[in-house]
């Protein structure tokens, strides 16, 4: 399975890495390593949204090694190395220490929480858990149905509450009923927030403030779902909702587009948030258990 | 959006200030600077690269105009470039067509199409009085189709019901025909989100915009879309006839790069930003005001906007008049809390000013200032109309009393009398300066009516 999920990563990332290796190539033909060879090395890191600072970190490391005669093999390892130096201490697998054990789902709007969510529960039904979901989504139009169906997709028990009710009170109530039919997980779903919404955040440190009422140690684990695509703000969401609500693991999604999800370098080397999967696809299997020498190797189309 | 980009450009331009000469080197070291400042905004790399080397050339071919400083002319350069970089003027939406106006919208899953689609009917409703029909053509996502009947039941806005088995082609067929049958002026169509690498999916989507006679496709997006932004749009306006491009979260705190990305590489207009949660947070793109914004130069036409939709102008010059011969009350002061509330509070009236995006900053990092208003406002309420006119009246037993009226504590109350006695001290002062006025009208500000006139919503 690993390798299917490797190859498939890869044939998603492939546009990326094509990029990125085909650039480090073209440059090396073309060039000796200098100055400004550099300089465009660091453009192309940056370009698959590394950001700045983490770009010209490795440049630096380039210039240390002094190579004489750089394959392009050679330089990808370095920046290889890099990479995953900084990944590689943050993958996690999470271990479902309790029942029940209580997984609550954050992230901005439109990142894919709900689908993330149905992919979580089809994961966990496959290793004969009992799973719940609950819609604490009370805000946008037809979230509630749009969970229900990944629920009954998924064979899972499911927790509503009317639109527009407290969502903090149902995911109280849905804990304790979990409790009772003595089901294995229970999947929170909250609505998409942008971090900078105080309002918003303020709600969100409710549910959890309430939850923990039942038991201090729920949420058992706290996921902060990122979108692939977006550049350099994804930083600002981690920092941000770390901050309110104690991030224990992030999902990066959409990873079968043509962006690479670059941003969780810049976030791992200033957060250091471990990484638990990535999303892959649009049906219900496309989640993969993160893995950092798979996810460098397939992001600088290392074979 | 932009507060960052703005940060930094405004940083370099301070560097520069007030050196006479610019030499080589130092514009090298300019461009430098703005080049890593739009690449940390997310906008993409060969974007970022056109831009710099349109102001380099420019900066050079440029003669030196006496009356500007170097420093100003770089300014204006990069403005300038920016500005063309955005688009320069607002483009509206085309509804002069055969009903039912036909609209596509397109993008990635997530972007936001299903809730632009309805603040679009609502705005367009409320600005050109037309009947508008919304259908969904996603049949892939959960209740997607729910979601825009719903969000079209909440606002009024007529829906396609929902439509099991059939392909989106065959949707916007029935939809289409139900429009005529119904006599609706415009249909708008939210097709699926997809991902744009999806060969299947991009067929079928681009199969349904030639099918029908769009007046607009327009491709919306997310401003907080990363360095990938030029890809996604270069693959979308490949495959269908884009007319245009939605931001959509700008309300976010994003660095907002991908919107000059996008309107690079497809060269279409950006025509409308989403700027809330609520069915009216949709805004006319204005790129000329966004270009000023960016630079720190200010908004204030937009401001003058949101001020006149919100402010009695007769009320106003009253206020003002109040202001100057310093007879301004805690009541009038009260009164301006609400304004200010209206207008969605401190911080949103500060990032349009020149100059002051900074001190937003400094805003926002001290205090949750609404919390503050509405403090004041309880204190104010709870006051007798003689201590709210007199307010060197409130002496300790009276602020008991209004501190258990109003739930806050006496060091509130004396916070909200201080600051409400140097206020008043300062527009004495302002009141005596006989030149205000010549201030006021020193074309500062721009022509500010013929801006607006310039910048009316779509007829």
């Amino acid at each position: 399975m690993v390798v299917g999920w490797f190859k498939k990563l890869k044939t998603s990332l492939s546009k990326s890495s094509d990029k990125i290796s085909g650039g480090i190539k073209k440059i090396l033909k073309s060039k000796k390593i200098d100055e400004s060879t550099l300089q465009e090395l660091e453009e192309l890191m940056i370009s698959s949204d590394l950001g700045v600072e983490s770009s010209s970190k490795i440049i630096q490391e380039l210039k240390k090694s002094k190579l004489l005669n750089p394959s392009s093999e050679k330089v990808k390892e370095i920046i290889k190395k890099k990479l995953k130096e900084t990944l590689a201490p943050l993958e996690k697998k999470i271990d479902l220490t309790k029942n029940l054990f209580v997984i609550l789902v954050v992230g901005v709007n439109g990142v894919g929480k709900t689908a993330t969510i149905g992919k979580l529960a089809e994961k966990f039904l496959k290793d004969g858990k009992k799973v719940g979901m609950v819609a604490a989504d009370t805000f946008r139009a037809a979230a509630v149905e749009q969970l229900k169906i990944w629920a009954d997709r998924t064979k899972s028990e499911f927790f509503s509450a009317k639109e527009l009710s407290d969502p903090a009170a149902l995911a109280y109530k849905s804990v304790i009923t979990a409790t009772e039919k003595k089901l294995d997980i229970l999947l929170i779903d909250t609505a998409g927030r942008l971090h900078n919404k105080t309002d918003l955040m303020n709600e969100l440190s409710k549910i959890i403030r309430v939850i923990k009422k039942i038991d201090e140690s729920i949420p058992s684990e706290t996921i902060l779902i990122l979108d692939g695509n977006i550049g350099q703000n994804s930083i600002r969401q981690a920092e941000v909702f770390k901050e309110i609500c104690d991030i224990d693991s992030l999902i990066v999604t959409k990873l079968d587009g043509s962006a690479k999800g670059g941003a969780l370098i810049p976030i791992a080397e200033k957060l250091k948030i471990p990484i638990s999967f990535i999303g892959t696809g649009e049906s219900k299997e496309d989640l993969a258990q993160f893995d950092a020498d798979q996810f460098c190797s397939a992001l600088l189309g290392i074979e | 959006m932009f507060e960052n980009l703005t940060k930094r450009i405004s940083n370099i331009f301070d560097k520069i200030k007030g050196s006479g000469v610019i030499d080589d080197t130092s514009l090298q070291n300019v461009m430098r600077e703005i080049r890593i400042a739009l690449l940390e905004s997310d906008v993409s790399l060969s974007v970022a690269k056109d831009f710099i080397e349109n102001v380099k050339s420019k900066a050079i071919g440029q003669e030196v105009i006496k009356s500007i400083s170097p420093d100003q002319m770089i300014v204006k350069i990069v403005n300038d470039q920016l500005t063309e970089l955005l688009g320069s003027e607002n483009d509206s939406l085309k509804l002069n067509a055969k009903t039912p106006v036909l609209f596509l919208m397109v993008g990635l899953q997530g972007s936001g199409k299903t809730t632009t689609s309805a603040k679009l009917a609502k705005w367009i409703t409320k600005n050109n009085n037309k009947k508008i029909m919304m259908a969904s053509l996603d049949t892939y996502r959960p209740a997607a189709q729910e979601q825009l009947i719903k969000l079209g039941a909440d606002n009024d806005i007529a829906t396609l019901e929902t439509q099991e088995n059939k392909s989106p082609l065959q949707i916007a067929q029935i939809a289409f025909e139900s429009a005529k049958k119904s006599n609706f002026d415009i249909l708008i169509l939210d097709s699926a989100g997809r991902n744009h690498i999806d060969i299947e999916m991009m067929n079928e989507v681009k199969e349904i915009s030639e099918k029908f006679n769009f007046s607009e496709i327009l491709l919306v997006s997310d401003s907080m879309t990363g360095q990938d932004a030029v890809n996604t749009a270069k693959n979308f306006s490949e495959q269908v006839n884009l007319t245009g491009i939605i931001l959509t979260r700008i309300d976010g705190d994003s660095r907002g790069g991908a919107a000059l990305s996008m309107r690079h590489v497809t060269q279409k207009p950006i025509k409308f930003m989403g700027t809330g949660e609520k069915i009216d947070d949709i805004e006319i793109f204005h790129p000329d005001r966004i270009a000023n914004r960016i630079l720190g130069m200010g908004d204030v036409v937009t401001l003058v906007e949101k001020a006149s939709e919100e402010i009695d102008e007769q009320e106003a010059k009253q206020m003002q008049q109040k202001f100057l011969k310093g007879r301004f009350t805690l009541l009038d002061y009260s009164k301006q809390l609400d304004q200010l509330t209206k207008m969605g509070g401190i911080q949103s009236v500060l990032k349009y000013l020149p100059g002051l995006s900074g001190l937003k900053e400094k805003m926002e990092e001290k205090m949750e200032n609404n919390d503050v208003f509405k403090k004041q406002k309880a204190i104010i309420n709870s006051m007798t109309p003689r201590e709210r006119i007199h307010p060197e009246l409130v002496k300790a037993s009276r602020k008991m009393r209004i501190s258990k009226g109003s739930g806050t504590n006496v060091q509130d109350i004396n916070k909200l009398l201080k600051q409400f006695k140097k206020m008043s001290q300062m527009m004495k002062k302002m009141g005596k300066n006989k030149n205000m006025d010549s201030i006021m009208n020193s074309g500062q500000f721009g022509d500010i009516q013929s801006l607006i006139n310039k910048n009316k919503p779509i007829q």
